[in-house]
């Protein structure tokens, strides 16, 4: 691996907050084309993080802090990214903490992993009804929608949002996730969702093999 | 239906439910166990089968708070209001979709915390954050006899989720070591104060600390920085516990797995509470650590979401294992919330005692 990446990704692998923004400025001098730079070092430390965490190398502060690193990364690669026309995500995904529901940590840890793998993330935030997911799905027409919920009571509330789907007639458009601290397998089969998350990483493998398909 | 259990003649023995638990005595009945129940449940129980009328003063409030764990067949009950002049924490609201809401349910905001910075660290009163030692004595003077308190706060829990909020304890950790540090001793202190306060008292049962170290998959923070910060303060009140001749109990609800051998072992907690099925069924704990108490155990998705009959069956395969290895009650997985349904409440505390009369 070209030795300036090789920095570069150990930089945010490692959440060298001090010196990402000297790191990636020296990086875009000596690589002038900013997709080698964003494929083949940003994305592939996001994932070594993403695998990290997943292995109990990582918990929730080494992953922020790594994804700290990364956003300041991206904020000084982005003006050169804009001026490369293919370099856009390949798959879009609408994601939310469902209605009456306000955890939002779980369901951001799956934004940050996605968009790590060049996934568009399209955050509704939290305390999302279920009208407000059907019109984004309307509006931006993503392959998947991921669903967060933090207790039995709100974990609930995903069945409207299927139902709404249903009844909108757009349940074959998307791939639904759902994910959260009471969400099981036996619940997304009972409400027709497409896939249980029983961890962040579970949604990139998931559309990662969906676009190889 | 619930007759027997709604209308019995209790009689609490702590002495006899901390002995079953710590294995000094072999149980002679399933002992009941809560961190805490949801007011909109009591209320219910209390107005409709016991025809009272339920009063909201706050001095009401835990008066019918102590006699429903009492008529209920609980040996104790958590007392939990440590301070006075807490700041006012941040918050979030939403609309409570619970079936008995409470309207509004407040959630704690995820991304902030009240401490930034050491200005702001140091602009908190915390000479200020005084024992509620009003409130105590609500209770001492007011416990049936035979019944005891735990008392209980936490320490991790507040440090992350109030003071700091986990962005700020996250990033903090790795960029700001000091002043997390910083939050961590000052907190420690205050609760170990607390404790102190109470510990000695005839109608302490001994601490229940309650700290949520984990979530689904493992715990929140590092084991490293769990060793570092946070397990030091939980041996300094467990030790005071037993010092003092009483059990030092845990509430911690997510993954525990690689701290959980600290716990046992280094901390030497008595009893842990917090059983989600996904995480770790109760009755792998009682297998992997039999001399070890386990309290609640019913998986909280379970509780709120089987129907009766389904519920039966899969408290009868709980009590049965976990009686058979011992140091057990029974109780929910966290706390009986306004989604459980009375019935599904009632079909629980049925079991203990139908177990018991076995
Ligand atoms: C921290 C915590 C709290 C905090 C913060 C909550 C808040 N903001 O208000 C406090 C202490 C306040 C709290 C309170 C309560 N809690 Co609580 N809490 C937890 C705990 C310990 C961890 C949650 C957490 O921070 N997770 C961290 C993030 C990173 O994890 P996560 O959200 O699970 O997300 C991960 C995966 O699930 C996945 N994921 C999540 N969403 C999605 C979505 C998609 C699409 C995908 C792909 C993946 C995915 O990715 C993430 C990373 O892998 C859990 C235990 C647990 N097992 O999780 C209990 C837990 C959620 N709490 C529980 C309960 C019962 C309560 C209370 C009702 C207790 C009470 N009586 O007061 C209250 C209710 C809160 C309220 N607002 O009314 C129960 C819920 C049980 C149930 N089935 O309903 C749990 C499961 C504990 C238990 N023992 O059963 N809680």
């Amino acid at each position: 691996m070209n030795k300036v990446l090789e920095q570069l990704q150990n930089t945010i692998v490692e959440f060298d907050l001090d010196n990402v923004a000297d790191v990636m400025n020296k990086t875009i001098l000596a690589i002038p084309d900013p997709l080698q730079i964003l494929n083949q070092a940003l994305l592939p430390a996001m994932n070594i993080v993403g695998q990290r965490f997943n292995d109990q190398e990582y918990f929730l502060p080494e992953l922020l802090a790594a994804a700290t690193a990364m956003n300041q990364a991206m904020e000084i690669l982005k003006p050169h990214l804009q001026k490369v026309p293919s370099s856009g995500p390949k798959c879009k995904i609408v994601i939310g903490s469902v209605w009456g529901d306000m955890h939002d940590i779980g369901k951001n840890i799956v934004k940050i992993l996605l968009q790590a793998a060049n996934v568009e993330v399209i955050d509704l935030g939290k305390n999302v009804p279920p009208e407000k997911f059907v019109q984004t799905i309307q509006e931006h027409n993503p392959q998947f929608l991921g669903l967060s919920a933090l207790l039995t009571t709100t974990m609930l509330e995903m069945k409207s949002v299927i139902q709404a789907l249903v009844q909108a007639n757009l349940r074959s458009k998307v791939k639904i996730l759902i994910g959260g601290a009471p969400v099981t397998a036996e619940y997304a089969q009972e409400i027709h969702a497409d896939y249980y998350c029983a961890q962040a990483l579970d949604a990139v493998k998931i559309v990662q093999d969906a676009l190889e398909k | 239906m619930f007759d027997e259990i709604l209308h019995r003649t209790p009689q609490p023995d702590f002495e006899t439910f901390a002995s079953v638990l710590t294995g000094k005595q072999q149980a002679k009945k399933v002992h009941l166990v809560e961190l805490g129940i949801d007011p909109e449940l009591m209320r219910i129980i209390y107005e409709q089968h016991w025809q009272k009328a339920w009063k909201q003063d706050t001095q009401s409030l835990v008066l019918q708070k102590i006699e429903f764990y009492y008529r209920m067949g609980y040996d104790t009950l958590r007392f939990a209001n440590a301070f006075v002049n807490l700041p006012q924490f941040l918050a979030d609201r939403a609309q409570d979709t619970a079936p008995l809401s409470h309207g509004v349910r407040t959630w704690v905001k995820e991304d902030d915390g009240l401490i930034h910075n050491w200005d702001e660290f140091k602009a908190i009163p915390w000479d200020q954050i005084q024992v509620d030692r009003a409130c105590f004595q609500l209770y001492a003077q007011n416990l049936p006899q035979g019944m005891k308190m735990m008392i209980s706060y936490p320490f991790f829990e507040i440090v992350m989720q109030n003071w700091l909020g986990y962005q700020g304890l996250c990033l903090g950790l790795i960029q700001n070591p000091d002043l997390v540090a910083a939050v961590f001793e000052a907190w420690g202190n205050k609760v170990a104060e607390f404790y102190q306060t109470w510990i000695a008292d005839p109608q302490v049962g001994g601490i229940f600390h309650s700290d949520d170290l984990g979530y689904k998959t493992a715990t929140i923070i590092s084991p490293k920085h769990l060793r570092k910060y946070v397990l030091p303060w939980f041996k300094k009140y467990a030790d005071l516990a037993h010092q003092h001749g009483k059990v030092f109990f845990l509430h911690s609800c997510g993954n525990l797995g690689l701290v959980l051998p600290d716990l046992v072992q280094e901390i030497r907690i008595d009893a842990l509470h917090s059983f989600q099925d996904q995480v770790m069924p109760v009755v792998e704990f009682k297998k992997r650590y039999p001399q070890v108490g386990a309290l609640g155990g019913v998986d909280m998705d379970k509780l709120s979401r089987l129907a009766p009959e389904k519920l039966k069956e899969y408290l009868q395969q709980i009590v049965s294992e976990c009686q058979r290895i011992g140091q057990f009650a029974l109780g929910s997985g966290n706390s009986v919330t306004n989604y459980v349904p009375l019935e599904n409440y009632l079909t629980m505390v049925q079991a203990a005692h139908d177990w018991s009369n076995l």
